[in-house]
């Protein structure tokens, strides 16, 4: 084995001063030469990653959604993101969302350029902005995607992690394939990536990369853990950028259709599955989703477009098993997943399309929108969500009260016609003579106004507004009723909103 | 000279007056060591470690001592001293009401009251002043200053009666200590609540009340009110509304629950007015004689036992109606998920590996401290806004609290606290409905359905190894026996 210092001495080697070199001595030229160009064009493309990755500073504002006529302070948030086609950059969605302003920071560029989300996914915690500066990034070449990592392989992340200005990078290997929780929207399961490579607040939007393509987007970590981070994989990325091709974003479709496993064998003697046959069995199937109308509870899943499903859920995929869930989330709106269904003991082939489901999305973290409210007589009404709910604190989930945790939580599962509805909330009570006397009790729903069910916030406007009685009648679910004398609680609106600072009585 | 005598005559005087008190309470005031046991949550089959606690008692008779329930719950063996010597004595229950939490002990032991004189109750309904709290604390009587304020009505710390309570403070230290407390050498009451030295008394007349009754051989118990929820109203539209001449007054009626006394006579918006005669505010109280203004539920535990009629006044639809009610007590096991349960074996059933139960408030609160969060969160909203929802077909919430893994029950060994609804397509609101439905397998399975849940709707089960599999189950994990419906 020879160094390269040998070699060298091989190119200039002769003594009389003449160059000679044998066919061994090519070879190893050319292996040398081309060893050099590709630690060149290796070095090159890091170059280019880095250049492609830049910091983002978002100056936010959430509405509030205990006075849910105001906003709280500005604040501000960093996160990491990166150049793609088009003169676009992609980041998480939580590093843009309530975004009043947002500034560019290019790699070894200390001047900020303006940008504005162009499209943005809660669902699958994706976002692209466009800088104001159309030409900013011409000069910028694209990151090139790559798929999914092989596990226990090593990756890169890229960005601005706090604790410093300048870019930052580690490396780990992938540790895990799986579908996971996004923490972004709370609800939303898709495919992640879990790698031991440091991703820190700041690291959220930057590119992972492994042999100088973009393997996934850095976005959470866990508390919990040590040295466990996560990325949005390629084949989320993919689904991002195809939806958003046609200029509007619409969502991760959704089976809305509640699967179990059948690891049990006398389950699956029970659906008269034969020997062989295996499955997820259909538990619920919520109503206008996806499903309804095609499953039915009992139905046992034995294919999803071909890949045949285990009795614990999973299909093969890529070498993974992974949830068979991922082959439904692959779907965008409106296209179609082909089933084989055991029905009664009898195999049959479904196609089923698919489509988002807007009762479950309503459940998730609320960004990029102000509350919603309606204020009549110093009563300010919202809808039920979990915004609401966190007003109750950091542990919402045991504090806030438990009526409203219930219904939001738990209801629609027991009772699925009720994802239908809005359940409408009495938040607070503005002081005023016209109401101080009625007991003070707050968070309570509502369930009828003057005679008629109330089932979003819209049909509480109606019952006010189209009253002719001397009295609104107000009744909630524990059975606390309010009486507001109609014309003097009309008369008190106005004064009442004035005094409080509130510039209008409603957003619905 | 004589400045100093008169000193030491008066601290002479004092000292001998305390001693001569200390030997008058000394005689009325009995310690208790009481060794408990209660049952495990997770495997109700067995029971947890024996535990150790002392309490006080008075006498009460000849041959009689009372205490709390409290003080005597999940008791195995109760031993008495008195005059702060070492020997003990067993002591038996001789009666025990938990919704009002009083007992009363006999002690068999030939003379054993020979050298104790019963205390005497004082007959004047006091609120406020001064008064001795005492307690046996290592053979020795502690008498400590204790001073009243006022009078609440608050729920009975192991039962479902709503009563009077002196509220005060004492300088006798001790979380939940069960301490008589006395003014002018008669006894007001028994302190039922000590909470870094702010106590509740349960006062003298509801002691004698209890007394009198057992002796009476007709023990009926104390009625109670608990289970009624209402609305305060001080709103003069909505009496305007209700059709109310005058000022807004009396309560609104919002719900009175299934086996509560006025389930069958109260329903929502009855503006309930007065109530044995006593006219009810708009916030829900009622003037008493010697305590001032009290809430109203403890109209029903003065004076009233179960089985006894009231009478009521209230507005309804707009028109004045007067109505007898007979009043009921609402005992714990008359709830969907009944409160704290002592003295009782849990009912459970072990079906093919999967461990049913009853909910009730022990086996959430047997998380701890923080058992809100640690519990399972829906069966914590089902404490929370379910409890009292017991009808005639459902008695108790049953749910599977785990499942003991094993072959048979592959696929459901992560499965816990579900509630079941049918079983085998019955209906399930009792253990005993429970183990019939278990009975009855359908076409070779046993098939369990939940609550829906984020978990799992339905388990299925092979019938025909069924009685196998669980036999092998209870002997791998060391379950004496299936099923226990419990002591109820």
């Amino acid at each position: 084995m020879k160094s390269p210092c040998d070699f060298i001495k091989l190119i200039n080697g002769n003594k009389d001063g003449s160059v000679f070199v044998s066919m061994t001595k090519r070879v190893h030229i050319f292996c040398l030469i081309l060893v050099g160009l590709i630690l060149l064009l290796t070095a090159a493309e890091v170059v280019a990653i880095e250049a492609s990755v830049v910091r983002i500073v978002n100056h936010y504002q959430r509405g509030r959604w205990d006075a849910p006529w105001g906003a709280y302070s500005v604040g501000k948030r960093t996160g990491s993101g990166f150049v793609i086609e088009g003169g676009l950059i992609m980041t998480n969605a939580h590093v843009v969302s309530d975004s009043r302003m947002l500034l560019i920071y290019l790699n070894n560029d200390p001047r900020p350029y303006e940008a504005t989300v162009k499209h943005i996914g809660h669902d699958c915690d994706l976002a692209v902005l466009i800088p104001i500066d159309k030409r900013l990034l011409s000069g910028i070449p694209p990151v090139k995607f790559s798929d999914l990592p092989e596990l226990r392989s090593t990756v890169e992340t890229f960005g601005y992690p706090t604790g410093g200005q300048r870019i930052s990078s580690t490396k780990g290997v992938v540790s895990r394939i799986e579908m996971n929780r996004y923490m972004h929207s709370m609800i939303d399961y898709h495919l992640t990536v879990q790698t031991d490579a440091a991703i820190n607040p700041g690291n959220s939007g930057g590119p992972v990369v492994q042999n100088n393509r973009v393997v996934g987007v850095a976005f959470q970590g866990s508390s919990r853990l040590e040295n466990a981070g996560w990325f949005i994989p390629v084949e989320v990325i993919q689904h991002f950028l195809i939806d958003i091709a046609d200029g509007t974003y619409d969502g991760f479709a959704d089976i809305a259709v509640m699967f179990r496993n059948m690891e049990n064998q006398a389950y699956r003697h029970y659906v008269d599955l034969k020997p062989g046959q295996t499955g997820m069995i259909v538990e619920n199937v919520y109503p206008n989703g996806s499903g309804d109308g095609y499953l039915k509870a009992g139905d046992v899943i034995l294919k999803i477009d071909d890949h045949t499903v285990a009795n614990d859920g999973t299909v093969a995929l890529q070498g993974l098993r992974l949830d068979a869930a991922v082959l439904f989330d692959r779907k965008q709106n409106g296209a179609v997943v082909n089933l084989e269904v055991w029905r009664q003991g009898e195999s049959m082939q479904l196609a089923v399309p698919m489509g988002s489901y807007a009762p479950m999305i309503r459940k998730g973290n609320i960004y990029d929108r102000m509350p919603r409210y309606f204020i009549y007589a110093g009563l300010v009404f919202v809808p039920l969500n979990v915004e609401v709910l966190k007003l109750s604190g950091r542990d919402w989930d045991t504090n806030a009260p438990a009526l409203l945790r219930y219904t939001y939580k738990y209801k629609s599962i027991e009772m699925p016609s009720q994802l239908q509805v809005e359940p409408v909330v009495f938040l607070r009570r503005l002081d005023h003579p016209v109401n101080v006397d009625m007991p003070n009790f707050k968070n309570l729903l509502l369930q009828k106004v003057n005679g008629k069910t109330i089932t979003k916030l819209g049909d509480l406007v109606t019952a006010i507004e189209s009253n002719p009685g001397s009295f609104h009648v107000l009744e909630f679910e524990t059975g606390i009723v309010h009486v507001l004398d109609a014309g003097k609680a009309t008369a008190a609106n106005e004064e009442i909103l004035k005094q409080y600072g509130i510039t209008r009585d409603r957003r619905l | 000279m004589r400045q100093w005598l008169t000193i030491m005559l008066v601290f002479i005087l004092i000292q001998g007056s305390d001693v001569a008190l200390a030997e008058h309470y000394e005689s009325q005031v009995v310690s208790l060591s009481v060794t408990w046991q209660s049952f495990n949550i997770y495997r109700p089959w067995d029971k947890n470690q024996p535990g150790h606690r002392m309490a006080q008692a008075i006498v009460v008779s000849e041959s009689i001592l009372l205490t709390t329930a409290q003080a005597v719950s999940n008791a195995t063996l109760i031993q008495v001293k008195k005059h702060g010597k070492p020997g003990r004595t067993e002591a038996r229950i001789h009666h025990m009401d938990r919704e009002i939490n009083l007992a009363l002990l006999a002690v068999p032991a030939p003379g054993f009251f020979d050298d104790l004189k019963p205390v005497t109750f004082s007959t004047s309904m006091v609120s406020g002043g001064e008064a001795l709290s005492v307690r046996w604390k290592k053979r020795q009587l502690e008498v400590a200053q204790t001073r009243l304020g006022r009078v609440e009505v608050v729920a009975s710390q192991t039962g479902s009666v709503q009563h009077a309570v002196l509220k005060g403070t004492t300088d006798l230290s001790g979380a939940n200590s069960i301490d008589p407390v006395f003014m002018d050498e008669k006894l007001i009451g028994l302190t039922v609540n000590n909470a870094k030295g702010m106590i509740e008394i349960l006062p003298a007349h509801t002691l004698t009340t209890y007394c009198n009754m057992v002796k009476s051989g007709d023990y009926r118990g104390f009625a109670t009110l608990i289970g009624l929820s209402y609305q305060v109203q001080n709103d003069e539209t909505v009496a305007k509304w209700l059709g109310l001449q005058g000022p807004p007054r009396g309560i609104l009626v919002r719900n009175s629950p299934y086996g509560e006394t006025g389930h069958n006579f109260l329903k929502p918006l009855d503006l309930l007015l007065s109530m044995g005669g006593h006219a009810i505010d708009s916030q829900g109280y009622y003037r008493h004689p010697h305590y001032g203004q009290l809430h109203f539920f403890n109209i029903v535990t003065e004076g009233y036992m179960i089985g006894d009629t009231i009478n009521l006044s209230l507005l309804r639809a707009g028109n004045l109606v007067e109505m007898e009610m007979p009043l009921l007590g609402f005992p714990l096991k008359r709830r969907l998920i009944p409160y704290w349960r002592t003295d009782y074996m849990p009912a459970y059933l072990v079906a093919g590996g999967l461990v049913f139960r009853e909910l009730d408030y022990n086996y959430l609160r047997g998380r701890g401290k923080s058992w809100r969060s640690k519990a399972n969160a829906r069966l914590v909203l089902a404490w929370d806004l379910e409890r009292f929802d017991q009808s005639a077909q459902r008695r108790r919430m049953i749910i599977l609290s785990h499942v003991l893994p094993d072959s048979y029950n592959i696929g459901y060994h992560d499965l816990r606290d579900l509630v079941v609804q049918k079983v085998n397509g019955m209906s399930v609101g009792s253990m005993a409905q429970l183990q019939e439905a278990f009975e009855q397998p359908q076409g070779g399975f046993h098939v369990i359905e939940f609550q829906k849940n984020y978990t799992r709707d339905k388990v299925v089960l092979d019938a025909g190894v069924y009685a196998a599999a669980t036999q092998r189950i209870l002997e791998n994990y060391h379950v004496p026996q299936a099923m226990s419906l419990g002591d109820e």
